[in-house]
């Protein structure tokens, strides 16, 4: 599905389609397994979820580690084909209040998860490409956490990924002394293990949210079986 | 504008239908307690500070030599006549300003933009809060980098042309 095309009130619709044909006296039951198979579901609870999941948008680009070029990312094999969930933002380098202030949230986030951040991928994509090569994304990313993943790549390529994800972006300010800046999404998004787009955050969400989200999407993949 | 809306007004619908309002201001705490705050300030300020305009909590986050960072920091107006901000100096950087952080449309489409604030008037016994999200003094184009525990000296400048000076220390994320 289309970020763009999020349906903030699916929760309701489909719990109303589980009870319509239920027989009158069976009505209240099936409701109240319905809330109760809520209550044990991945369903994302504190960002705006997507239903039903389906995989997430293409998100392939050059990533850089300190040892140079390291070939390419790949959302669905960071995901799932490695059984992990994802975090994705796009900002870019040169933001230097409202994207380091997220970037420090998922620090936290990170923290919260304690063992289970090993099972979660952090993924910022810039969309300041000019800018932002793959090594500076990789640099701005890793004073917060070693493990986050920056990403960048030629202006075409972030423009099919912007495209993909229905993502836009553009400059503001050109020609001021601080050079222009980026107008971004204010809005994250939650990928869970098995590849499929879940949930999307405001910018703010409070970390223990997020990290709580993450982990109602990592057990139900344990649910499942998958590996 | 007066010092008042650095809390920033929270979901102030605009005629056209878009929404737009400082970033995070939902998460910005309670304006009760940000008035607490003021209050404790300013008492805080006594005589030894009485009629003059102070600057508090000045702190930055890390960020690489010829980046961009952000300075927050609360400014308290302790004299009878409001103070104008009208811009920014830092010798640790190419350039310094004052923005503020807003978000625009909502749900999925909704974006951040940035937008230089070329003028803040603080009214007299009133504070001005630059705090993530909302209002930060950027400075573009770092001398140094800005690692955990360094100061980085910053000042504002007034529409009286004084330049209210401060070391804004470098915090870990």
């Amino acid at each position: 599905m289309h970020p763009a095309a999020v349906n903030v009130n699916h929760r309701a619709p489909t719990i109303g389609r589980a009870v319509t044909g239920a027989l009158p006296g069976a009505a209240l039951l099936g409701a109240a397994l319905v809330a109760l198979a809520a209550c044990g579901s991945s369903a994302p609870r504190h960002g705006v979820a997507l239903e039903p999941p389906e995989a997430a948008p293409a998100l392939a680009l050059p990533v850089a580690t300190a040892a140079g070029p390291a070939g390419a990312f790949d959302l669905q094999r960071a995901t799932r084909d490695s059984a992990r969930a994802a975090l994705v933002f796009f900002g870019y380098t040169h933001c230097p209040d409202v994207c380091p202030t997220t970037l420090a949230d998922w620090k936290q986030v990170r923290a919260t998860l304690g063992a289970d951040a090993a099972r979660v991928r952090f993924v910022f994509v810039t969309v300041d490409p000019e800018r932002d090569s793959a090594a500076v994304v990789r640099r701005y990313v890793a004073q917060f956490d070693s493990t986050f993943i920056g990403l960048a790549g030629p202006r075409a390529q972030v423009d099919r990924v912007q495209a993909a994800w229905g993502v836009g972006s553009y400059r503001e300010g050109e020609g001021a002394a601080g050079g222009y800046t980026v107008a971004h999404p204010a809005r994250f998004f939650a990928v869970d293990a098995a590849g499929r787009l879940r949930a999307s955050y405001a910018l703010a969400t409070p970390a223990a949210d997020v990290a709580d989200d993450l982990r109602r999407l990592l057990r139900a993949r344990a649910a499942e079986g998958g590996a | 504008m007066t010092a008042r809306t650095s809390d920033g007004p929270n979901g102030l619908d605009r005629p056209n239908g878009t929404r737009t309002r400082t970033w995070r201001a939902a998460r910005a705490g309670a304006l009760a307690a940000g008035a607490a705050v003021r209050l404790a300030l300013l008492a805080g300020c006594g005589e030894r500070a009485a009629g003059t305009v102070t600057v508090r909590d000045a702190w930055a986050r890390p960020a690489a030599a010829g980046a961009t960072g952000a300075v927050y920091l609360t400014l308290v107006n302790g004299t009878a006549r409001p103070v104008a901000v009208v811009g920014a100096a830092s010798r640790a950087a190419r350039a310094a300003e004052l923005h503020e952080s807003m978000e625009r449309g909502s749900g999925a489409a909704a974006m951040v933009h940035m937008h230089a604030v070329p003028r803040v008037e603080v009214a007299a016994g009133d504070s001005l809060v630059l705090r993530p999200g909302g209002r930060h003094l950027m400075l573009v184009g770092l001398a140094q980098p800005l690692v955990p525990g360094a100061r980085v000296p910053v000042a504002l400048v007034t529409a009286a042309g004084d330049s209210i000076r401060v070391e804004a220390v470098v915090r870990g994320f």
